[in-house]
């Protein structure tokens, strides 16, 4: 348990120092996703009502491509000098590598959410720092960072990877996003918790299916 | 190695290959480029499954328990499979970790120093030349002092020195009991008395000669 604990964070240190010193992970997702927000606020000058109809979509859609702009960020890491056969040349189980990768990627997305929801809070003056939000969005980074993690290295080899991670990854997430906007969008309005518990247990089994599912898959996807 | 075929498709890049690597050897493969050397290289390290066959690895069977296969394979390949944002020692460091080794940075130093990195063990692979990746590359795959190393044309980009040092650790790891399978187009490096030589032809694998 020690011995595979620290496996598990020379992964996530690994991830964490390299992006330290790019600093482009993180920086395209807050800056991919700002943008977003900002046109749509902009072109929809949102005023009390409208930020509420409209907010918790553009929140969500804007952290989730951009979040496929990140990913593919990282996987440039990994494809330079082909470093992942390092990763597969370890004498360590592949689902080791798989927890390590996807911490990594939750702790960017999760760093970046936060900035982006300051975006958020004041483009279209809705705070949604609030208990359940923030749980809902811990619970998406979780997903989209395993779920990525599992999508980017798939298509690791792929001349039009750029492309297709998008095409496997949003649909895949679909259910997660919604769970988000619709917890969002009950939250903002004054709803009290208990009209967004449904949407949160969507994204716990979300999380608990598609995370078993990516470490079980991860290491076939890996081989060539 | 028993009967073991790879296809990409519809191409078969190795036929029914048997290869046996006894313990203590040093075993050369020679072939023009494409002949499926790399293939057969990446599938012993357990970087490529084939379509067919067994591979079995000190007693472990490379493809239900491919981890453990691992413990006893250290391997050099064409890419040096680096980070090029971490430094030299934070690469081999990541790796010795992986490999559970005590006192992984005492075992960075000591394969540094050995592949004479120590002067730039603290530099990132980005700034390295082709030939200081490799030898970064070499370094990381003795760290762990495998029973099997595996090394695909490990002359590319190498100086004369660095030539030197890494026949010397064939030598090394021939003369402690274990064994070194190396491919290579070098016609040169094939005549450095390996134990056992063969020939690579459009994926099948022919005996050359035997000292």
């Amino acid at each position: 348990m020690t011995a595979s604990l620290s496996i598990i964070w020379a992964l996530t240190l690994k991830e964490l120092r390299i992006e330290s010193r790019n600093r482009d992970v993180a920086v395209a997702i807050v800056m991919f996703a700002s943008l977003v927000i900002a046109i749509f606020a902009i072109a929809i000058e949102p005023n009390a009502r409208t930020a509420l109809e409209t907010g918790p979509g553009v929140l969500w859609a804007a952290i989730t491509f951009a979040g496929v702009v990140g990913m593919t960020r990282a996987t440039s890491h990994e494809l330079e000098n082909d470093a992942v056969g390092a990763l597969m040349l370890a004498p360590v189980s592949r689902d080791l590598v798989f927890i390590g990768k996807s911490l990594g990627s939750f702790v960017f997305l999760t760093i970046a959410m936060l900035i982006v929801f300051v975006v958020f809070t004041f483009m279209f003056n809705l705070s949604i720092f609030r208990a359940e939000i923030l749980l809902v969005a811990l619970l998406a980074a979780i997903g989209f960072a395993s779920v990525g993690t599992l999508f980017s290295s798939l298509i690791f080899r792929v001349r039009a990877r750029e492309v297709l991670l998008p095409m496997l990854f949003l649909p895949t997430v679909a259910p997660l996003l919604f769970s988000a906007i619709r917890v969002t969008s009950v939250s903002v309005a004054g709803d009290t918790w208990s009209a967004s518990l449904p949407w949160i247990q969507l994204a716990v089994v979300y999380d608990v299916v598609f995370v078993t599912a990516s470490a079980l898959l991860f290491g076939y996807v890996l081989d060539d | 190695m028993n009967a073991v075929t790879k296809r990409f498709g519809a191409a078969t890049v190795l036929d029914k290959v048997d290869l046996a690597v006894a313990a203590g050897s040093f075993t050369v493969i020679r072939g023009a480029n494409g002949s499926g050397k790399s293939t057969l290289l990446r599938i012993a390290a357990t970087l490529t499954s084939p379509s067919e066959g067994q591979i079995s690895i000190n007693g472990v069977d490379a493809l239900r328990h491919s981890a453990d296969a691992r413990r006893e394979i250290g391997a050099v390949m064409h890419s040096p499979m680096l980070y090029s944002d971490l430094t030299i020692r934070e690469n081999l460091a990541l790796f010795a970790t992986l490999c559970q080794l005590e006192k992984p940075q005492d075992r960075v130093e000591a394969v540094a120093s050995r592949l004479r990195l120590e002067a730039r063990l603290d530099e990132r692979v980005r700034g390295l030349s082709h030939g200081y990746r490799k030898r970064v590359a070499i370094a990381r795959s003795i760290i762990h002092t495998p029973n099997l190393l595996l090394l695909d044309e490990p002359e590319t980009g190498l100086d004369e020195s660095s030539l030197e040092v890494m026949l010397q650790i064939v030598e090394e790891w021939r003369s402690r009991g274990r064994s070194v399978l190396m491919a290579t187009h070098s016609s040169d490096f094939a005549t450095r008395a390996p134990d056992a030589a063969y020939t690579m032809t459009a994926g099948r694998l022919e005996h050359f000669e035997s000292s």
